[in-house]
């Protein structure tokens, strides 16, 4: 299978938070275009750091110590984490846009919702009034806000969170960019309305051409979701593959245990498997592979020094020392 | 004392209106309910689900008298709760017979209180215990649910994670040894891998003190594992109710079906995609209409609705052998509908 | 309690409380700590300070520091007075209003709401000049006034508090009101009480100064502040720095107030932030941010994974 054109290099990222804390470590990835890729971790795990980066938004004390973040190829190509303000501002919304987690507070409760989607064409896009507006409406049909004309006049209080979240994800859309991440999307939302959410999200893939970065805790949307997955923990790339392989097939003690805790769709009565212990806390150095106190395979080797991604085959990768290397 | 396989709860017909609410207290959901029955008996789980607005935590909330109900009965042990008033209300709960675990323990705790105090707290207010019964009483619940009392004792809940702090609440709550938990969605916000500590800790309560539980939760997965039965509402009715598997394997009401469907699962069991059982597109206005004229709750939305479905279905019980119950002119045979579809 | 750690740990609050601490000392011990009597008259008048008077010597030669220390007690006795009676009338009318009807509450506020029309001063010497000369019924008349601003105050907070999720929760437990009250609601009213009655101090000691300025309710010589602040004036040409003694002892105790007062409210804000939290009305689910997360390094990272907590 042909690699898609790569859209987003991530290579050897390292974030510090804090006091030097390392929040990420060593995270690689690539994103074709069209692809849509999921990142899946428990909290804690650099996740959302990760996109952060990618977004240019880390916190205060955060920062990149080292390794590389490349948006588009060729004369295209933009180096994000030595990208300038001016740099961000042009890039941000029209090449990379990003939903998250709380819809409501992510949209100014004073103003209709049609003004804040009109807003960023206006400004962004260069939009006059009236075209504007049309552009709006077509946006909210489109992400599946049928009653377009009356939703445009509502106050994000006035909306479910599930209409709020097709608002956002609209704002994201609107001026075309090349990589959508959304960053637990749809972890505050309803079953159904979720559902709905994620089939718009694949829907606008194949409309729009776009990559689409999917941040979650729960493998169970990776898996319906996603071509790609990559797992984190503690700040770590602990596997990446093809989903279907991966999921079918671990190669990872954490992605195994995961795979025990995640939602089946068999619905009989059973005993909940659970992880013991806890993740690491963040920043904490440990000599070996930082899943080692948990794992149930864990041997000497794994905590002899610091484990690195082995391919499995073409297509996977697994940071565990059980992983036979190929020949 | 009720019979032995007679009902710990019954609640016959309930329902809680958009009323004003009672002086001072939380504003509630503000979802009203509309007639639903329900039973629960020891050593039972009984899981409702429901979306946001569905009237799932208003059931919860008119059970334990934090809503007066404006139709209906409950009766727990056989004795009228929705008489109780005053006097008589605060005696009952200071028995702590019947107890709530609020969603979200950061906001139901206290935050300036210490664990120890905490869970002491329904003790206290009782009275009748010397000061040592109390702390043996408080160190075995928390050693109940997993927690080191040397450990936690002494801190306040923003000290601790967000799973000790949900065991924290439960461990408040089975306190007074009482025989009817209600849980308001208890793993919501707790990552998946802690999600299924607590709701084995669940299981296991019930089976060590004989509790009969009841689960609130918006997701299914929070159910599967832990629930004997489960029960489905949909915008204040009760639309489905029976044994968990049989209910979500072969969901009889179409909205259970839209549920099952859209849950994520990381190995597709179900061949039914949400697309199928969903409507679309927008429902015409005149649709829309019949929910509010007294239709059925759930017909704008519903693939199958038709003429009859003007009229709001009432539950009725399902042939089968095990005791199922839908509000649904098409109960189980929508999906001979959607294979005339598709053919 | 939190709040008083959180309070000395802020440098200036020590500061503040040091000096109040110097004049409530000079308050209960002022007479015998004076090096004169105030009342000790001496032929040398207006001197100006000195090794035998360190302030110098007013118009009739009392010493000048012995007279500033014994009125302090009258300033502050007055001040306490107004703020006591204030804080008694206030704050127990305020929690238990509470848990009054539509038609009580419509009337509490509009009794609380007439008092506080009325200016203090004014109605002082309003008092003063009715009922006698009696700087105390001065100073219950305005502790009377000053009540209703206790009242709405932890009115507000204990209304707030009532619809908590944890009271709400005692309440199931049947936990009786005054439970309530004791143990959840009281805790949490305290710190606004201390930085509205720190405030009303601080204006209640202006007042006791003003009445004495205009020599209401002071019969003379009693020392008081005011009054020697006044007595100072009609002397501003032979001791131009005179006004300076008394004034500067009238900013630093009401100013020390007001920053002790402001003190408290940082300290406490923390505390409240966490305590109320969010009730975020997303239309989706009730949202579950804890807020106010403590600054360890995994709140730096954990952004919006906060909204997801490991066990």
């Amino acid at each position: 299978m042909s690699q898609p054109e790569p859209m987003l290099r991530v290579e050897e990222l390292q974030v510090s938070v804090g006091d030097h804390l390392l929040a990420v470590r060593d995270v690689s990835f690539r994103i074709g275009r069209g692809e849509s890729v999921g990142l899946v971790g428990e909290s804690g795990s650099g996740k959302t750091i990760t996109c952060r980066s990618v977004l240019g938004l880390l916190p205060g004390t955060g920062e990149v110590d080292h390794g590389s973040i490349r948006l588009g190829s060729g004369a295209d190509e933009v180096e994000l984490t030595r990208a300038r303000r001016s740099t961000w501002n042009q890039i941000r919304g029209t090449r990379v846009a990003a939903v998250f987690q709380d819809p409501a507070s992510y949209l100014n409760p004073s103003l209709t919702v049609g003004h804040q989607v009109d807003e960023v064409l206006r400004v962004r896009g260069g939009l006059g009034r009236r075209a504007a507006r049309e552009r709006t409406l077509e946006l909210l049909v489109e992400v599946g806000l049928h009653d377009a004309e009356r939703v445009y006049h509502c106050y994000p209080f006035e909306l479910s969170g599930g209409m709020l979240q097709r608002v956002i994800i609209a704002i994201a859309i609107s001026l075309n960019p090349e990589l959508l991440i959304a960053d637990e999307a749809t972890t505050a939302l309803d079953t159904v309305v979720q559902a709905e959410i994620l089939e718009l999200l694949q829907r606008l893939r194949r409309t729009h051409q776009l990559s689409l970065l999917l941040v979650t805790h729960d493998l169970a949307v990776v898996a319906e979701t996603c071509d790609r997955v990559l797992v984190m923990y503690a700040g770590q790339i602990v596997e990446s593959g093809p989903t279907a392989q991966v999921l079918g097939d671990p190669q990872h003690p954490y992605t195994q245990a995961l795979m025990g805790v995640a939602s089946i769709g068999d619905w009989s009565r059973r005993t909940l498997d659970t992880i013991p212990g806890q993740p690491p806390a963040a920043g904490e150095e440990m000599p070996g592979c930082r899943f080692a106190p948990r794992c149930r395979y864990a041997a000497d080797e794994c905590v002899q020094g610091p484990i690195q991604l082995r391919s499995v085959d073409a297509e996977r990768a697994s940071r565990c020392v059980r992983v036979a290397v190929p020949a | 004392m009720t019979a032995p396989d007679a009902p710990l709860l019954r609640v016959t017909d309930l329902s809680v209106s958009y009323a004003k609410p009672k002086q001072g207290t939380h504003l509630g959901t503000g979802a009203a309910l509309h007639g639903a029955t329900l039973e629960v008996r020891r050593g039972e789980i009984v899981g409702i689900v429901g979306e946001t607005g569905s009237g799932k935590t208003t059931l919860a909330r008119a059970t334990v008298g934090l809503v007066a109900p404006a139709a209906g009965t409950i009766e727990f042990e056989g004795r009228d709760l929705g008489a109780l008033r005053g006097r008589a209300l605060r005696e009952f709960r200071r028995r702590g017979q019947v107890q709530l675990v609020f969603q979200d323990p950061l906001r139901s705790l206290d935050p300036d209180l210490t664990v120890a105090r905490l869970v002491a707290e329904p003790l206290d207010i009782a009275g009748g215990l010397s000061s040592r019964e109390r702390t043996a009483r408080v160190d075995e619940s928390l050693r109940e649910v997993g927690l080191d009392t040397a450990e936690v004792e002494g801190r306040r809940p923003r000290q601790l994670s967000g799973g000790q702090r949900q065991r924290v609440s439960l461990a408040r709550a089975i306190v007074t040894r009482p025989a009817l938990l209600f849980c308001d969605e208890p793993v919501s916000a707790l990552d998946v891998s802690n999600r299924n500590l607590v709701l084995n800790l669940l299981d296991r309560l019930r089976r060590d003190l004989d509790l009969a539980v009841v689960v609130i939760a918006h997701d299914l997965s929070s159910l599967a594992g832990i629930a004997d039965r489960v029960a489905v509402f949909y915008r204040s009715r009760l639309v489905e109710q029976g044994p968990t598997r049989d209910v979500l394997a072969n969901p009889a009401h179409p909205y259970t079906a839209l549920l099952t469907a859209s849950a994520p699962s990381v190995e597709r069991h179900h061949e039914i995609r949400p697309a199928d059982v969903r409507l679309d597109a927008e429902p015409t206005e005149a649709r829309a209409g019949w929910t509010v004229e007294g239709g059925c709750v759930f017909a704008a939305r519903c693939r199958f609705a038709h003429e009859d479905c003007r009229v709001q279905p009432d539950l009725a019980a399902l042939d089968g052998p095990t005791a199922r119950e839908a509000a649904c002119y098409v109960a189980g045979n929508w999906d001979a509908h959607l294979e005339q579809e598709i053919a | 309690m939190n709040t008083l750690r959180n309070l000395v740990r802020i440098p200036v609050a020590r500061v503040a409380l040091a000096i109040l601490f110097v004049i409530a000392v000079v308050a209960v011990f002022g007479s015998h700590l004076a090096p004169y009597d105030p009342l000790d008259q001496d032929p040398s008048i207006l001197q100006g300070p000195s090794a035998h008077h360190l302030l110098g010597t007013d118009y009739v030669g009392r010493d000048v520091l012995s007279r500033l220390m014994a009125g302090t007690r009258l300033s502050v006795v007055g001040a306490l007075e107004a703020v006591a009676v204030g804080l008694a009338l206030g704050v127990p009318t305020g929690l238990l209003s509470v848990w009054l009807g539509r038609v009580g509450e419509w009337v509490s506020l509009r009794v609380t709401e007439t008092l506080m029309i009325l200016p203090f001063t004014v109605f002082a010497i309003a008092v003063a000049g009715t009922l006698g000369n009696g700087l105390h019924q001065a100073m219950i008349a305005v502790g009377v006034l000053t009540s209703p601003g206790f009242f709405r105050i932890t009115r507000a907070v204990a209304i707030g508090l009532r619809t908590t999720q944890y009271v709400e929760a005692a309440e199931l437990m049947g936990a009786s009101r005054w439970w309530t009250l004791r143990t959840h609601i009281w805790s949490k009213v305290l710190p606004n009480v201390s930085v509205a009655a720190a405030h009303a101090m601080g204006s209640a000691l202006l007042v006791v100064a003003s009445l004495a300025f205009l020599g209401l309710g002071i019969i003379p010589p009693t020392p008081t502040w005011g009054g020697m602040l006044s007595a100072d004036l009609g002397f501003l040409e032979q001791q131009t720095w005179a006004p300076l003694f008394p004034g500067i002892l009238l900013v630093l105790t009401v100013g020390s107030l007001n920053i002790l007062a402001d003190c408290i409210r940082e300290a406490s804000a923390g505390e409240a932030r966490r305590r109320r939290g969010f009730v975020r009305r997303a239309a989706g689910r009730r949202d579950q941010t804890p807020i106010g997360v403590p600054l360890a390094p995994e709140a730096l990272v954990a952004t919006e994974e906060d909204r997801r907590v490991a066990a």
